[in-house]
């Protein structure tokens, strides 16, 4: 039982030696350890303050891109609806130039095909012309085969061809 | 020098020089003929102009044309060759020929003319005409009759610079004229 007891003597030492490390601790260990603790919360304080920062930023960044995002939808749209209406305005004028091509190849044709008519019909009149002196030549020399008759015709033509018109 | 006007030069000096020797007529007749020839005989041209032949070789080709003349008139036309190949102007035989005919028929009053039909005229048919071309002196009017078979009728009568054309060919070449052809006949 005895050892369960304190002696005065050791409480005594123990007390004075735990006293003086008290003082040191207090004096030297505790301010740098709490000192420590204290910036490593205001680093932590900043890093948090930061991180909201941040978090504020990147809500503010995602506002603005949905903006954009918002405005290139809304660009997209407006171009869309202007490259449709082009494209339909195109549409419109092509088919216009391709119909007044037509029209125009068409009214060629028409002309060509005019032309070639008259020529035909020209070349036919022509070749009847032809033909028809060929047979009035034909028939003229076989109605003056006989001398008389041409001697008389030269006799006649002379009269008229020569006399003096009264 | 201008080869036509050579040719009337030469053409004058023969008419003249044929007058004073009577043989004015007779030569005229035989330009004429001359003139026939150098349009039929192509050669004719070329042959009397080859100095390489011998002078009366050459002479010959002409005289020996005229077999039945008078001597008196192929003299002179001997001796107008003779001047011509002396002075080396044979190419101007040709145009010669004919500037003498034209200088006699001016001189005599003498209307020259082609007449053209496709068969012979009689003698009766010239007669008219030379009465209607000239009729206070229409022996003074020369007619030569062209063949040409392409008139197929009537006929064309050439005067100087006078043409009547009075032949079928030109009537229906007028009518298909009209009818716009461009070319028949």
């Amino acid at each position: 039982m005895d050892l369960m007891i304190p002696d005065s003597g050791l409480l005594f030492w123990m007390l004075l030696a735990f006293g003086i490390l008290f003082v040191i601790l207090a004096r030297f260990g505790w301010p740098a350890i709490t000192g420590m603790v204290e910036r490593r919360n205001e680093r932590i304080d900043k890093a948090l303050a930061a991180a909201a920062a941040a978090r504020q930023l990147l809500a503010t960044l995602k506002l603005q891109e949905e903006k954009i995002l918002q405005q290139s939808r809304e660009e997209q749209e407006k171009l869309l609806e202007q490259s449709r209406a082009l494209r339909l305005q195109l549409i419109e004028e092509a088919k216009e130039a391709a119909e007044k091509e037509g029209q125009l190849l068409l009214d060629k044709t028409r002309e060509q095909l005019r032309l070639e008519k008259e020529e035909a019909l020209q070349e036919i009149r022509l070749q009847v012309a032809s033909l028809s002196i060929e047979i009035a030549e034909k028939l003229l020399r076989g109605q003056l085969e006989p001398e008389a008759k041409q001697r008389d015709l030269i006799d006649r033509l002379v009269d008229e061809t020569l006399k003096p018109r009264a | 020098m201008n080869e036509g006007l050579i040719a009337s030069r030469y053409a004058g000096a023969l008419l003249q020089y044929a007058i004073e020797h009577h043989a004015d007529t007779d030569l005229y007749h035989m330009m004429k003929q001359v003139a026939d020839c150098y349009l039929n005989v192509p050669d004719l041209g070329r042959t009397f102009g080859n100095w390489t032949l011998d002078t009366e070789k050459r002479k010959a080709l002409f005289l020996d044309l005229f077999p039945g003349y008078n001597p008196q008139s192929l003299d002179v036309l001997s001796n107008f060759l003779d001047l011509l190949i002396r002075q080396r102007r044979e190419n101007a035989m040709h145009s010669v020929s004919l500037q003498y005919a034209d200088k006699y028929r001016d001189r005599h009053g003498i209307l020259y003319g082609v007449f053209t039909t496709t068969l012979p005229p009689d003698d009766g048919l010239l007669e008219k005409i030379r009465n209607l071309l000239n009729p206070g002196n229409p022996e003074k009017v020369e007619l030569e009759w062209k063949e040409d078979p392409d008139l197929i009728g009537g006929f064309t009568l050439t005067l100087g610079m006078n043409e009547w054309d009075a032949s079928l060919r030109t009537r229906l070449r007028e009518v298909g004229k009209s009818y716009g052809l461009k070319e028949f006949y």
